[in-house]
């Protein structure tokens, strides 16, 4: 069964030059213990999707069903219960870590909050959260300028593990780390979840990353999903002309085999008040008169789901048949 | 000016910057030549130095806390280290250019963009402003831009068009040589593939060499022709790309390929490398990468480590430089093999 399962969820903002539509009418849901990957540019809404699955933004309208239960309007009390059963890992250890905090406090912080534990067990336990993640004993005093970008984030794991929770937003978690750091942290998320059978809602524009960790994949363009499927489906048969040209913009380390290009025109537009009709259309190389209407996601062949009208005409240009093989 | 084969030689430069009591060995005997036309890759990790490397050679580090203790940069044969500012005046810009990493970051936001542009030429090409405005206007057509937007101003341009006016105030003056500091890393993927081929076009076009510094192996694959892997200061591995990518050698490039999660790889495990890179206040007398690497030993730890030449000009800082190469030879082609079973 779905743990999490998102209905028609629109987040839009006010902003001075109109409404920005971060999330626009997406629909989606996670399986128990998988982890979905949320991929597209900056802009494109897939942080903002994620903040208001767990609560960090009240949704315009839609629904968010969390094992089952409606949770798109709660009241303080039920948000508490329900924060401890979804969390978020942030972006940037750098700046979601008080720097007035030691290490022990940012993780002892959620447990102390919640009423829940005795302080005995507070201790314990903040221990074996250090342990679980990684996170010497010795440091247990020290701030968080004093730790590497590895180590702070790691602190922001231990802090999202603290009240066991049985789902994870993870935004862009390793995005602001080295290559080699970015590895570990990455398998630390990969034990974690298998230890404690997490499911993930992982937030990347690192097409690698996104490969690396996801079961499924949907890939958002201003605001809306264009295309949803199983990893291997998505990297291996891409059908939205956008998933095309990002599946195909990143640089290959293969140098005996350099990739096909498929260039795309111009940059994201703005999602202040967006007109009607498929918003990537200004940069589409099959863009036609019928793209000027809504798009809507439709299963083309079993659990793949694209938003695309024009998809018979790009799949016969490119000699591919629409349903798999 | 004599004929060269080689634009840009940098000889065991050694910079250093003091901050407090503490001072920081960002770059310790760094060697490298480029040649006409040909574009080098300095790849490495936050604050291994390779910023600092591109900076040295401009002249433009921070002058209180920074000093270049050691080393010649020698470019078209003339040592840029023994040039007087006034040289270096007519250097920058006009022959060396430099592309920074933060497009929202390197342009004037009280200026508008056409002008930019022109400031340079006007300056460095003895030009009327006239003159200098129309060929800006021509080089915001060629980076993309229409001409029309030549009086706007930066907080008008995304961040894609942001990097074309860097990319057009860098190109203004025709330098031979152009240094492109993380040019693309602010960038989202597709728009970073447009900037990436743009400085591809425009390199053949005015027969630029460049020194691309980045951390993406996929960058370095797709435009370099010879590649230094840099680690706390110090060129660990030097070759040509094939060299590199079919033979890495030193056990940090070893590390950075198994760290790196591939797109043909799936869900198999990385092999990170272990622990945090090392601090550059406290820079150990052996091999700097000794306390993350597992081939180290006590002679690792105890210094004089230099660098070998393991075939055809394909340097590696290691003391099993040879040793270690051949068996990871092996390794790395197992590796290969199942990756591409796996897709």
């Amino acid at each position: 069964m779905a743990l999490v399962e998102v209905r028609n969820l629109k987040k839009y903002f006010n902003t001075p030059d109109g409404l920005l539509h971060a999330v626009d009418n997406v629909t989606f849901s996670i399986q128990r213990g998988h982890t979905v990957g949320l991929a597209g540019e900056s802009g494109c809404g897939k942080s903002t999707l994620g903040r208001t699955l767990v609560h960090l933004h009240e949704s315009t309208s839609g629904q968010i069903l969390f094992d089952g239960r409606d949770i798109t309007h709660v009241n303080k009390r039920e948000l508490k219960e329900v924060r401890g059963k979804m969390q978020m890992i942030f972006q940037d250890p750098y700046s979601s870590l008080n720097p007035r905090m030691t290490v022990e406090d940012a993780v002892r912080e959620p447990m102390v909050l919640s009423r829940k534990y005795a302080s005995a067990e507070i201790s314990e336990k903040t221990l074996e959260l250090m342990k679980l993640v990684g996170i010497d004993r010795r440091m247990r005093q020290a701030y968080p300028h004093e730790l590497d970008g590895g180590r702070r984030q790691r602190v922001g794991i231990a802090r999202a593990l603290a009240m066991d929770p049985e789902f994870i937003v993870c935004d862009e978690p390793v995005s602001a780390l080295d290559v080699s750091i970015q590895a570990q942290i990455l398998n630390l998320l990969q034990d974690l979840q298998e230890q404690k059978k997490l499911t993930y809602l992982f937030v990347t524009h690192d097409m690698s990353v996104l490969r690396h960790i996801s079961d499924d994949i949907c890939i958002m363009y201003l605001g809306q999903m264009v295309e949803m499927c199983e990893a291997e489906e998505l990297f291996h048969r891409p059908l939205h002309p956008y998933t095309q040209a990002l599946l195909s913009a990143i640089p290959s380390t293969d140098i005996d085999h350099p990739k096909q290009r498929i260039m795309l025109e111009g940059e994201i537009v703005s999602p202040v008040d967006p007109k009607p009709g498929c918003r990537f259309a200004a940069r589409c190389p099959y863009a036609s008169k019928e793209c000027g209407q809504d798009q809507e996601l439709k299963e083309v062949s079993p659990g793949h789901l694209v938003a695309c009208c024009r998809l018979d005409h790009i799949m016969k240009s490119q000699n591919k048949p629409v349903q798999g093989e | 000016m004599p004929e060269q084969d080689k634009i840009l030689e940098v000889e065991n430069l050694h910079v250093e910057y003091s901050s407090g009591d503490d001072v920081v060995r960002a770059v310790n005997g760094v060697s490298f030549s480029l040649e006409w036309g040909k574009t080098l890759g300095i790849v490495g990790e936050t604050g291994a130095g390779k910023t600092t490397i591109a900076k040295a050679i401009l002249q433009i580090l921070p002058s209180i806390q920074a000093r270049i203790t050691e080393g010649r940069i020698l470019f078209n044969g003339e040592d840029l280290l023994k040039a007087d500012e006034k040289k270096m005046m007519s250097v920058r810009g006009a022959q060396i250019s430099m592309i920074f990493q933060d497009p929202m970051t390197s342009l004037n936001p009280l200026m508008r963009v056409g002008r930019q542009i022109s400031e340079g030429i006007q300056l460095h090409q003895n030009v009327s402003r006239k003159e200098a405005d129309k060929r800006a206007a021509q080089l915001l057509e060629r980076v993309g831009i229409p001409a029309s937007r030549f009086r706007e101003y930066p907080l008008q341009f995304s961040g894609g068009m942001k990097q074309r006016v860097v990319i057009a105030i860098a190109l203004a003056c025709n330098p031979e040589l152009l240094i492109a500091d993380e040019p693309t890393s602010a960038l989202d993927v597709t728009i970073q593939a447009q900037v990436m081929n743009l400085i591809r076009e425009l390199q053949a076009e005015y027969q630029a060499s460049v020194v691309m510094i980045t951390h993406d192996f996929g960058i370095v694959a797709e435009s370099c022709d010879t590649v230094a892997v840099v680690y706390a200061g110090q060129i660990v591995e030097y070759g040509t790309k094939e060299q590199l990518f079919k033979n890495p050698s030193h056990p940090y490039t070893l590390g950075l390929f198994g760290a790196l999660p591939g797109i043909d790889t799936g869900r198999q495990r990385l092999h990170p490398i272990k622990g945090a890179p090392v601090d550059p206040t406290r820079l150990p007398a052996g091999c700097p990468f000794a306390a993350r690497c597992e081939y180290a030993s006590d002679e690792c730890r105890a210094g004089g480590i230099t660098a070998v030449d393991i075939g055809d000009g394909h340097l590696c800082r290691c003391l099993y430089a040879g040793k270690l190469g051949r068996k990871e030879e092996t390794d790395t082609a197992d590796g290969k093999e199942e990756r591409k079973g796996d897709a």
